[in-house]
């Protein structure tokens, strides 16, 4: 999650929910409201596992950080 | 509002993960598809994943630092690189443009694993983060170098926010600098860097430090103050920064130099400029040898004509095709037209069958590749580095290149022997010894649903220490392969995880040869699963192991992890060879 500079907290999250995405839902709405961030994504396995070599975990997690002078 | 991820390139490219930015500007009520950028500059299909990604408190420079594998012609040693982009918050909507891409680990390191009993076994980069000052960007990540006593080192560089600008290159009108603009081999060229003061207080008492990160590139002038800076100006040093090229330099590649800066206010902190350089003019020359034939315990040459090169050599490579069942008995050179010979492989890989596929897929030295001949299995189509380097052929011209070169094969063994995968288990190296297959049962060992089962292997005699292992499974019957986890365990408990939960629903594993030096993962493959693969853990972890630690009892440990389908599923007959 990332807090901007308007003091909204937004939680970004990975879902699969008719296809893998990447999406963010926001204080200042309850949470209620889904924001599209990455749209379709290519990666289509289970968890947005990225299956790389080494047999470690390689999932789909997003990392979020705000600009403090773009608009919020 | 930024965010980043990995993601697979589009499908069918075959990359599995790039690092990916977007950004809004509406406070994250839309994120258009335009605004989405990939981060990382390389050209290959390696991985790059786990971003993490700071803002400085401008807003004005973004920092993302990931996992890399592009160094890693096998896409498996990890490093971590970096770039630091631009936000104009001025422009109507706000912009982002990615910056270049810089390494910042020193040193590669490979996957590690099930190291901590307080997180997961399959956890790694997990929590890597960055965070930034007005003053620097901080980047810690999960580090499994080998050199590490603790194998998991958090480590903290620190990338000034004050990057630098685009540096213009200047002529310095010494040694053979042409004023092209274009950094050649060979040549002198003044530099000029200009500086921004990011901050919000003045800087002052600004000089700077040229050092060169880059073999065959010197630093002739080092040394340079700058003007005083108001926040958010930028100034270019006053006096010149030049640098030479040697005559071995290869075009095309990145120049790293490293700029150490000092301010009354910042004290010293350290840049790294890069600088593209001119490319190569590129001469292939082909030909099918009029002779096929390597003649055993005697050398032949084979030649290839070379005309019209006007140039000097700035680098070269070379691209082969061999079929010998046994190349370590083999010896390979090229010889240019002045007799300069340079040996490219001599009685490596005892295991290796040949040099490349085909014709159409042959194997290249390459002074550049991450893998050298001399270090272990040989690629079965490369980039190789050659035992010596083909840089010694740099700077070559005329009559030094156009005429016949040879490729010299000597064959320093009087008979040839079986190859090791002709089904009958030749040991190539003396002392080697093979995995003992468990009974050809027709109806085969069974696999249980939701249990774990072992097929011992037993192996004794062996005197010598392990070079490489594989594992052949000739027929593994079961209906879902996606509920089957194999490893296979030596007598000292060491285990290698073959395949886990792979194959989706498909069936079987029919014929199946586990190879660290297989071309395709298994995690890339599908059911049923017939050929050679790359297991998810290196076979490698094996190799060095001693006799005494080799001989006894080995495990393929199968594990099937979900139960109550009441389905028969067995295990046929499987082989392991080992390799001294």
């Amino acid at each position: 999650m990332t807090v901007g500079p308007d003091h909204v907290a937004c939680v970004f999250y990975y879902s699969d929910f008719g296809g893998n995405h990447i999406r963010m839902r926001k204080s200042s709405e309850a949470f209620g409201v889904i924001h599209e961030v990455s749209g379709l994504l290519n990666n289509t396995a289970a968890n947005g596992e990225l299956g790389l070599y080494g047999s470690f975990r390689s999932r789909l997690s997003p990392k979020p950080s705000s600009a403090p002078s773009l608009p919020v | 509002m930024f965010a980043a991820y990995s993601d697979a390139a589009a499908a069918g490219s075959g990359d599995k993960a790039d690092v990916i930015l977007t950004f809004s500007t509406d406070g994250g009520a839309t994120w258009p598809a335009a605004n989405q950028r990939r981060i990382n500059d390389d050209a290959t299909l390696n991985d790059q994943f786990a971003p993490a990604l700071a803002i400085e408190p401008g807003g004005t420079k973004l920092f993302v630092g990931w996992y890399d594998r592009r160094r890693d012609p096998l896409n498996n040693n990890i490093d971590t690189f970096g770039a630091i982009g631009a936000i104009d918050n001025t422009a109507i909507p706000p912009t982002f443009t990615p910056g270049v891409n810089f390494r910042i680990s020193s040193e590669s390191f490979p996957p590690v694993v099930d190291v901590d009993d307080a997180v997961p076994a399959d956890f790694m980069g997990d929590h890597d983060t960055a965070q930034a000052d007005e003053s620097f960007f901080y980047y810690s990540w999960g580090d499994n170098r080998p050199s590490s006593a603790a194998q998991r080192t958090c480590v903290l560089p620190a990338y000034p926010t004050s990057a630098p600008r685009p540096a213009r290159i200047g002529w310095c009108g010494r040694g053979g600098g042409n004023g092209n603009g274009v950094v050649e081999r060979n040549e002198c060229n003044q530099l000029f860097i200009g500086l921004v003061n990011a901050g919000t207080a003045p800087s002052t008492g600004l000089s700077a430090v040229l050092s060169s990160l880059t073999p065959a590139v010197s630093i002739d002038q080092p040394n340079s103050t700058y003007r005083n800076l108001n926040p958010g100006r930028s100034g270019t040093n006053m006096t010149p920064f030049a640098f030479t090229t040697s005559p071995g330099f290869v075009c095309g590649t990145t120049i790293e130099l490293l700029l150490t800066v000092t301010t009354s206010e910042a004290g010293t902190f350290a840049l790294i400029i890069k600088l593209p350089t001119g490319s190569l003019n590129s001469n292939a020359f082909d030909d099918v040898p009029t002779s096929t034939t390597i003649t055993d315990n005697a050398t032949t040459e084979f030649p290839l004509t070379v005309a019209g090169v006007s140039g000097a050599i700035g680098k070269l490579r070379v691209a082969l095709h061999i079929l010998h069942d046994s190349v370590d008995q083999l010896a390979i050179s090229l010889v240019s037209p002045d007799g300069t010979t340079i040996d490219l492989s001599s009685n490596n890989d005892s295991s290796g069958i040949g040099f490349g596929l085909d014709c159409a897929h042959r194997a290249i030295f390459d002074d550049n590749a991450g893998v050298s001949v001399a270090l272990g299995t040989i690629p079965t189509i490369g980039p190789m580095r050659p035992e010596q380097a083909l840089a010694a052929f740099n700077g070559k011209s005329g009559a030094e290149v156009n005429g016949v070169w040879k490729l010299r094969i000597t064959d320093n063994a009087l008979e040839q022997r079986a190859p090791w995968n002709a089904g009958t288990h030749h040991l190539l190296l003396g002392t080697g010894g093979d995995l003992t297959p468990t009974p050809n049962d027709p109806a085969g060992v069974a696999i249980m649903d939701d249990t774990t089962m072992d097929v011992p292997l037993d192996v004794s005699g062996l005197t010598e220490a392990i070079g490489k292992v594989t594992v052949t499974i000739t027929k593994l019957l079961h209906h879902r392969d996606q509920d089957l986890d194999i490893s296979l365990i030596g007598p000292d408990g060491t285990s290698v995880l073959l395949t886990s939960d792979n194959g989706g629903t498909g069936p079987n594993y029919v014929g199946t040869t586990f190879d660290d030096s297989a071309v395709n993962f298994i995690t890339a493959g599908t059911a049923p699963f017939s050929g050679k693969f790359r297991p998810e853990q290196p076979l490698a972890a094996f190799v060095g192991k001693s006799a005494s630690a080799v001989n006894g009892t080995w495990k393929l440990r199968i594990r099937d992890e979900f139960g109550q389908q009441h389905r028969r599923h067995s295990v046929q007959l499987v082989a392991g060879h080992l390799y001294a």
